[in-house]
């Protein structure tokens, strides 16, 4: 390292305090502030309709429909009973918080910690299956359902069903939930921000980026037999990149 | 105007450079995250195409840096330890560099990070370190060069990282 470095070096440490400049949490910090401005917007034009809606919502106020989606970034919401939920991009949710508040309805990809009340089963109807649970972690999408923590019941529409426990993954295909030996490496680092890998072979890991990121991913030259084991949080892709390139001799391009 | 997910790729790809960049000017880190979050809620609001979007987000951080100061009443609205003046390129890769080491810093096992920033930014001998952390001077000379030869192999690498080969 030569004097300049030792410059740049030496003033970084005078400055660093753990935790600063932490890019994801100052990403939803300004992605919040801009998709509220957007709500604010839609709101001022739709003021009108929402005046005349408001006799109908009085009287059918237990029977009102809650309905979240996120467009083209993962949005978390909090529901009545507080659970938490984290709708991918192209996802939709949708609830009666004041009837059942522990049954939803939902389309694309979710993620869900649910809060315990074992009184109450929290049930997620999906297109290809009914998800019924106690108090856990997990996602549902089309043609899946992982779970993270606790235990889940899957049942398909012909009323099959598999039970879940914690890493387990079901496929949902023609209407059977099977569950499937192979579980995708971090099924959830979308909705929580850290991929972690154990001798995951390098398509998988790409696999993975891509859908994280949203971009497409490739090798130059040979991957096969390439696997990696770690963990790290997403700051930069272009980082990640580099660093699986340096330390598997590889070159990664995005497309 | 720009979507969301471009202004999501800008913001993972130039945050923290930023932040690095704005630091030079404000000497602040707690000031530098409002600046640079203020910038890019401005470019998002753009209604006219930007060409050059990296050279339009540096440019927009110097400016509020230098506003941000003036507001404090500092009349010094020069990066404060540049040797001479240096051009617009040379600080935007140096910003880039200082931005992967401080997240090497970041990855540095905690013990290892504790004693390089006593020694190198509280400027405390082997010996008060030892002190302060219970350790005994061989560890803490240990920890410090094992943490700057991380940092020196080059950022990437820094990650704590393992990989195997199959």
């Amino acid at each position: 390292m030569n004097q300049i470095d030792e410059q740049k070096l030496s003033f970084v440490l005078r400055h660093y305090r753990p935790g600063m400049f932490d890019t994801q949490k100052a990403w939803e910090k300004v992605s919040g502030v801009a998709s509220r401005r957007q709500v604010r917007r839609i709101l001022l034009w739709a003021m009108p309709a929402a005046a005349a809606l408001i006799l109908g919502v009085f009287f059918s106020w237990r029977n009102t429909w809650t309905e979240y989606n996120a467009y083209d970034l993962a949005q978390a919401f909090t529901l009545k009973d507080g659970t938490h939920v984290t709708l991918a991009p192209g996802a939709t949710l949708s609830y009666q918080p004041h009837k059942a508040p522990r049954q939803v309805e939902m389309t694309g990809k979710v993620h869900y910690a649910v809060a315990r009340d074992e009184s109450h089963p929290f049930r997620v109807i999906a297109p290809a299956a009914t998800v019924t649970v106690l108090g856990t972690v997990f996602q549902v999408s089309e043609d899946r359902v992982d779970v993270t923590e606790g235990r889940v019941r899957v049942d398909g529409p012909q009323g099959e069903g598999v039970v879940l426990t914690a890493g387990q993954s079901a496929l949902l295909q023609d209407g059977v939930p099977t569950l499937e030996e192979t579980a995708l490496p971090n099924p959830s680092a979308w909705a929580a921000g850290v991929f972690r890998y154990d001798a995951t072979p390098l398509d998988d890991v790409l696999k993975d980026l891509s859908a994280y990121y949203g971009v497409s991913l490739q090798v130059k030259g040979d991957s096969t037999g390439k696997s990696l084991t770690g963990e790290f949080s997403t700051d930069s892709l272009d980082e990640i990149l580099e660093l699986i390139g340096l330390a598997l001799e590889i070159e990664l391009v995005r497309e | 105007m720009l979507q969301t997910k471009e202004i999501e790729t800008l913001f993972r790809t130039y945050y923290r450079p930023l932040c690095l960049y704005a630091l030079h000017y404000l000497g602040d880190p707690d000031a530098v995250e409002d600046v640079v979050q203020e910038s890019f809620t401005a470019l998002w609001r753009q209604e006219n195409p930007v060409a050059n979007v990296k050279a339009w987000l540096y440019s927009a951080v110097r400016n509020r840096s230098i506003d941000a100061l003036r507001r404090t009443g500092k009349n010094e609205p020069l990066p404060s330890d540049l040797d001479g003046l240096i051009s617009d390129d040379e600080a935007e890769d140096r910003s880039a560099l200082e931005a992967r080491l401080w997240t090497a810093v970041d990855s540095l096992p905690e013990m290892r990070r504790k004693c390089l920033l006593l020694a190198k930014r509280d400027g405390l001998s082997y010996k008060e370190i030892a002190d302060e952390l219970n350790l005994s001077e061989h560890t803490v000379r240990n920890h410090i060069s094992r943490a700057l030869e991380t940092l020196r192999e080059g950022a990437p690498q820094m990650l704590d990282f393992i990989f195997s080969f199959f």
